[in-house]
């Protein structure tokens, strides 16, 4: 923006208000004319004016049905990206590791596509099970058995291993050690959740060595690469996806979709208007496409197709 | 070369062999992204260069540091407005015909009307908008807020002003 204009504040105002009139009766006679009395009386009135015309021009170039849900839905995502500032500033701060490089969920081992689900035997005997959009490599040394997971979340089980190899899930955010177990990892962006089904396991993070948290069957808990989560209860359907299912008690209907937008292609999205509802049930993943229909039986929402890779659901 | 743009050079100089490493160190922690970074860096210098205040500068950390959080804040205003705008272009029933050129005139435009209601309470923006954009009257607005007519219009006026205020001529 420039610095201060010559025109003054007033003459703006005036400008403004001007403005607003026509803007109600744009066709009174005695508006208009005073109006054009006004214009004529001071040069720097037609100089505000020009202005008033010019704010009109742009204004006109935006398409209204997305002019103010565009103005408004920015200022809501800066509010969210001050707060994701300050969490970056305590956050991560250092360099950026091989593990952020997007590459690295290209050229990994095994990987599962939306939607995708696939279960691996391990070269041990035991299991491994890939839920929806996965990537890792598998790394059995002498030393360690090692699963590297990029992105995505995974269902464990592990074997007994004759040479007695510690096992281990590395993510970007640190580590977690099974000790004899089953257990489910997820990563994300900026943490790593575990929930422990048997046994148990240990977790640290990248950036506290120190650290050593073991996590009980039953519990949950989420990390970063410098911060531990406090221990929650573990959800006992969290590992219905395993069954293709997703099973929920009292959610936000704005969590329900982000967690269903997972196992599907394209972009879903849910207003703000009812990200608020609450909702419970089981749901089928393999037919999300089913799952939006018939969320209009049990909640005022409707699923608004704008293409086939955009999906919003919307009050009804 | 006239002898005070030599020393505005040097100046130049010396500010950056001092501070560019800090800056985008700087930059980095907060943008965790090095290319994006530098890049940062480098218009802050440029900023600073173009702005012919080089001589006049003080206290280089706090000034070189305003500059690019100045930049940062573009950034993510640019960022938000995009996304918003694709979200809002979603959410339509009907789809839209946009050209590229359009969508970039479109985005411009919504980024200096953004920026022209910086600092108006949410109220103020909203009934700006509200008249602007979804063509409600007064008195539709006056109903919808649970507001006096007067009211509105006392923002609105409000918001005009500040738009008229900061508008190239």
């Amino acid at each position: 923006m420039q610095p201060p204009r010559p025109l003054e504040h007033d003459i703006l105002e005036a400008a403004a208000r001007w403005y607003a009139d026509l803007h109600i009766s744009p066709d009174c006679p005695d508006t208009r004319k005073a109006h054009q009395q006004w214009l004529a009386s001071d040069p720097r009135h037609r100089q505000a004016w020009a202005r008033v015309e010019k704010l009109q021009h742009k204004l006109g170039i935006l398409p209204t049905p997305i002019a103010h849900p565009s103005l408004r839905g920015a200022q809501l995502r800066r509010r969210e990206m001050l707060k994701l500032c300050s969490l970056l500033l305590v956050g991560t701060g250092g360099a950026m590791s091989a593990w952020h490089l997007p590459w690295y969920d290209w050229t990994a081992d095994q990987r599962t596509a939306t939607g995708e689900r696939r279960r691996i035997r391990l070269a041990d005997g035991g299991h491994l099970e890939l839920n929806t959009n996965t990537a890792l490599d598998i790394r059995y040394s002498e030393q360690w058995r090692e699963i590297r997971l990029y992105s995505g979340e995974i269902w464990i089980e592990t074997a007994p291993d004759s040479l007695a190899r510690p096992f281990i899930v590395n993510t970007a955010q640190g580590r977690v050690q099974a000790l004899g177990t089953r257990f489910l990892v997820r990563t994300e962006a900026d943490k790593t959740s575990v929930g422990v089904l048997q046994h148990r396991v240990a977790i640290q993070p990248t950036a506290l060595p120190e650290a050593n948290v073991q996590l009980e069957a039953g519990q949950y808990l989420e990390f970063s690469a410098r911060h531990i989560g406090p221990i929650q209860l573990l959800d006992r359907n969290a590992d219905a996806w395993t069954r293709d299912m997703l099973i929920i008690n009292d959610w936000r209907l704005g969590d329900f979709i982000a967690e269903l937008s997972r196992y599907r292609s394209g972009h879903l999205s849910c207003d703000p208007s009812v990200a608020e509802l609450r909702i419970s049930g089981a749901f089928h993943l393999k037919n999300t496409d089913l799952v939006l229909e018939n969320l209009s039986g049990t909640l005022p929402v409707r699923p608004l197709y704008f293409t086939r890779y955009w999906t919003r659901l919307v009050a009804r | 070369m006239p002898v005070s743009d030599i020393r505005e050079q040097q100046t130049v100089d010396s500010l950056y062999r001092q501070h560019h490493d800090w800056l985008k160190a700087w930059l980095y922690k907060r943008l965790a992204c090095s290319a994006t970074a530098a890049d940062l860096a480098h218009d802050t210098f440029l900023r600073l260069i173009t702005s012919r205040q080089v001589g006049q500068v003080q206290q280089p950390k706090a000034y070189l540091g305003n500059i690019a959080r100045g930049l940062l804040i573009d950034r993510y205003r640019r960022h938000a407005l995009e996304q918003a705008y694709l979200e809002s272009l979603a959410a339509l029933p009907e789809p839209l015909e946009i050209s590229s050129e359009q969508r970039l005139m479109i985005l411009e435009t919504l980024l200096e009307i953004d920026r022209m209601l910086d600092g108006l309470s949410e109220r103020t923006r909203t009934i700006f908008c509200m008249t602007q954009f979804d063509g409600l009257s007064y008195v539709q607005i006056s109903q919808r807020l649970n507001i006096s007519t007067n009211t509105v219009r006392k923002h609105f006026v409000q918001a005009l002003t500040q738009c008229l205020l900061l508008i190239e001529d």
